[in-house]
């Protein structure tokens, strides 16, 4: 009984200290110096029109740290970018029940709407520190939590971890 | 063919057991190793390597592409150089992509295919990096590995799709094998339970057979098939049973009166049915009163009735059974009244300190029933204290008769028989009497008890014997040629050793045969005629003489007349007692003369006491006479005395 109260009012504290929600948790929250990155963009199509980001203009969105091991990395490296979630919802995407995602070369994937509200999806523009490449699957990339949740890196979810995404738009049900 | 094996039965068991086992193992086998081919390749694998191998051929056209699309302008401008890198960055992440698939493969060869990308990848690189002196040299090798790369990635598809194919062959026949194997594993054990459902329906009808043969096995042992009723076994246990909780419990005992003749008349299927009709009316009357009823064989029935009940409520029973007994029965379109005798016993009515076990009511029962049947048909009789006196009378008279032989009890009286015309004594009656102690006891009172037991036999032989030889003694001292009868009971007619006797008491005595009468009684029931024929043409053929006593009294049968071919035939006491007054009887006697004279049968009248009877008799026409007028049965020497007296016809008294 006791310690259920206890744990109670710690979550309390977290939430009305941090003001974190659950889908970031495994995520935190990052300030990053300039760098140059590789020539690219990101196109987020929403309701109201259609927006592009370079890495720098999406990284103004807020910055997050995921350190994770990936489906092609056995080691963690930190991945810093730009939740998802907050992408979309600069796009007044937030409610869509799911969104498209294309990449450079064609690859296309619809990512549901419960991935990143369950989760901190991350698009990362920077690897270890240093801004994210086409060869190291950048410039942007979905980066998941996978060292919390080893089954984002199954064979059957790997296609959501996007590598050099271009475009972002509402899902095909919307 | 019909299936022998028991499914019950250890070898069934194990021959079936074996059977699925083996079939199992023989089709897991087959299942298991297109299991093992199965999983050499995964198609879903083979598929996405073909995917990865396509989209790769793709990328080197897209870069190739640009290249040449910059090569062509001249210069490689800015924006062209990006959508060079862009486009090798993408071929270089296919290439590992590509590698990290074909490292989860099973053949090691594959990464040959790799090498043509990665030439072209570090060659476009080159290229970017080219002076422009160089820069047409470069391209040319560069389109030499473009070429070399489509024709890896060509056939490597071509592979893949080789692998696909033969992935998918495997799979489907897997995928036959499990289906070919399930089927037959269905289809055994369909067969499976069919035969064992088939086997254990018969097993299970065998065993209702057999419980149903128990059954009927049981009910034999304790039932009596005919008539559903408790045979003498069973009846015998429940009434022991229920002694032990009434021990005032009655036994009744019932006998139908004539079945045999019910049987003989109308045959044994109408005399199955009486006694089955019997059985169900004793009962219908027992059980409503908590009794039960058994038949202890052929017309015996018993039935016992939880006592005790004072004797008007059992007698009132009793008048009731007898009722409800003689009610008509139905057969072969007629009826038939039956007609029943019982005898009842309880332990109330046995002498204190007698056996009231169940086997002492059934005695005594008997008794009663003995004596029931006495009195006549259509009665009841219970065991009472003069009843045991009576038992007991008669069992002190068996047990002594032994000992009385042996011991010379037994005298003999003889009684003349005189010619009604002129009084001469022509012969003599024997007749036993038992000196017991101070008292002389009367053949009635001894006979039939002897008759019962069988020990008239014997009794018999002792008056043959001592009569023949007291009387051929006589005959030598007086000089006369008197004859004597002996009395013979018709149990001989079953034992023939009589004729060995007789053969012997002539022998040893001298005596002429033909001064030995042997009487017999009429008997109704003769089952064996040729047997009678045999013996009395054998006892004439000794030479003995034949008399038919008390005649008039039993059944007088003329066809029995005929038959016995008797010499003499003797007319009862009763004839003689009341001729002076009726005609009738007169009458009778007169027919009875003429029937003699015509089979040639010599005429004894017993029973003559008056001189007149004498007179009327002789003037009828009969020869001889028996009787107190002419002399009481006499002892021996009393006979002597009255033989040297003078042969005229004796005083009167």
């Amino acid at each position: 009984m006791r310690r259920i109260g206890l744990a109670l009012v710690f979550t309390l504290l977290i939430l009305a200290a941090g003001g974190l929600s659950d889908a970031r948790a495994g995520a935190e929250r990052v300030a990053l110096p300039a760098v140059t990155f590789q020539a690219a963009k990101l196109t987020v199509r929403g309701p109201t029109g259609a927006s592009s980001y370079t890495p720098a203009a999406l990284e103004a969105l807020g910055t997050w740290r995921l350190t994770t091991v990936t489906p092609w990395t056995p080691d963690p490296m930190a991945f810093d970018g730009v939740l998802l979630s907050d992408i979309l919802a600069s796009n007044g995407l937030a409610d869509a029940a799911s969104v498209r995602l294309v990449a450079e070369n064609d690859f296309t994937v619809t990512i549901p709407r419960a991935l990143w509200t369950d989760y901190p999806v991350l698009i990362a523009t920077r690897v270890n520190g240093q801004p994210h490449t086409r060869r190291a699957r950048g410039p942007l990339q979905v980066i998941l939590p996978m060292s919390e949740h080893p089954v984002l890196g199954a064979r059957e979810n790997e296609h959501y971890w996007v590598w050099m995404a271009e475009r972002i738009e509402a899902g095909p049900e919307d | 063919m019909r299936l022998r094996i028991s499914l019950s039965s250890r070898r069934g068991f194990f021959v079936i057991l074996t059977g699925v086992v083996l079939m199992t193992g023989v089709l897991g086998h087959q299942v298991w190793g297109a299991f093992e081919a199965a999983e050499q390749g995964a198609p879903f694998l083979e598929s996405y390597k073909l995917r990865e191998g396509i989209i790769a051929l793709v990328e080197v056209e897209k870069l190739s592409e640009q290249v040449r699309d910059a090569v062509d302008r001249g210069a490689i401008s800015p924006k062209r150089r990006h959508a060079i890198e862009a486009a090798n960055d993408h071929l270089f992440l296919r290439v590992q992509a590509l590698e990290r698939l074909l490292s989860e493969g099973v053949v090691a060869r594959e990464p040959e295919y790799l090498a043509p990308m990665r030439e072209v990848q570090q060659t476009a690189d080159r290229l970017l990096a080219a002076s422009p002196a160089d820069v047409g040299r470069t391209f040319r090798s560069f389109v030499a590995k473009v070429a070399w790369a489509r024709q890896a990635l060509v056939g490597f598809t071509d592979r893949q799709l080789q692998a696909k194919a033969t992935a998918t062959e495997r799979q489907t026949d897997l995928l036959r094998r499990m289906t070919f194997s399930a089927g037959a594993l269905l289809g055994l054990f369909a067969f499976l339970a069919f035969t064992a459902m088939h086997l254990l329906r018969r097993e299970v009808q065998a065993s209702r057979a057999l419980t149903e043969a128990q059954d009927r096995l049981n009910f034999l042992a304790y039932y009596d098939p005919l008539t559903g009723t408790s045979n003498r076994t069973h009846f015998r246990q429940r009434a022991e049973l229920a002694l032990r909780d009434t021990p005032g419990g009655i036994v009744i005992l019932v006998d139908l009166d004539a079945f045999k003749a019910v049987n003989d008349t109308y045959g044994h299927a109408v005399g199955d049915h009486l006694l089955r009709v019997i059985a169900s009316r004793l009962r219908r009357q027992l059980q409503p009163l908590g009794g039960f009823a058994g038949r202890l064989g052929g017309d015996e029935f018993a039935g016992f009735l939880p006592g005790p009940l004072d004797r008007p409520a059992l007698e009132r029973f009793c008048t009731a059974l007898l009722a409800t007994l003689r009610g008509p029965v139905k057969a072969d379109g007629r009826d038939i009244i039956p007609r029943a005798c019982l005898g009842l016993a309880s332990a109330a009515d046995i002498a204190p300190g007698a056996d009231t076990s169940l086997g002492g009511l059934m005695k005594a029962a008997d008794v009663a029933l003995y004596k029931a049947k006495e009195t006549g048909r259509d009665r009841f009789c219970f065991f009472d204290q003069a009843l045991a006196r009576q038992v007991e009378w008669r069992r002190q008279i068996v047990d002594s008769i032994p000992a009385a032989l042996a011991a010379d009890e037994f005298v003999l009286h003889f009684q003349p028989q005189v010619e009604l015309r002129g009084g001469r004594i022509i012969g003599v009656e024997a007749l036993i009497r038992w000196q017991r102690g101070d008292t002389v006891l009367a053949p009635s009172e001894f006979l039939p008890v002897a008759e019962d037991s069988r020990q008239i036999l014997d009794l018999d032989r002792w008056c043959l014997r001592t009569a023949t030889r007291a009387i051929a003694e006589l005959r030598r001292a007086t000089g006369t040629d008197i004859a004597v009868s002996v009395n013979l009971s018709s149990l001989h007619f079953r034992a023939p050793a009589i004729l060995q006797d007789v053969r012997a008491a002539l022998a040893a005595s001298a005596l002429p045969p033909d001064c030995l009468t042997l009487e017999v009684t009429e008997t109704l029931l003769i089952e064996d005629w040729d047997n009678l024929d045999n013996l009395l043409r054998a006892l004439r053929g000794l030479g003995v003489r034949l008399s038919l006593d008390d005649f008039g009294t039993g059944y007088s049968s003329l066809a029995y007349l005929q038959r016995m071919e008797v010499d003499e035939l003797k007319i009862d006491r009763s004839f003689v007692t009341d001729i002076e007054s009726s005609n009738q009887r007169r009458f009778m006697l007169d027919a009875i003369v003429d029937i003699a004279r015509g089979f040639g049968m010599r005429l004894v009248v017993e029973g003559v006491e008056t001189e007149s009877q004498a007179r009327i008799l002789e003037d009828l026409g009969c020869a001889i006479g028996q009787g107190y007028l002419f002399g009481r049965p006499m002892a021996l020497d009393t006979l002597r005395t009255r033989l040297h007296a003078t042969p005229g016809r004796a005083a009167a008294g």
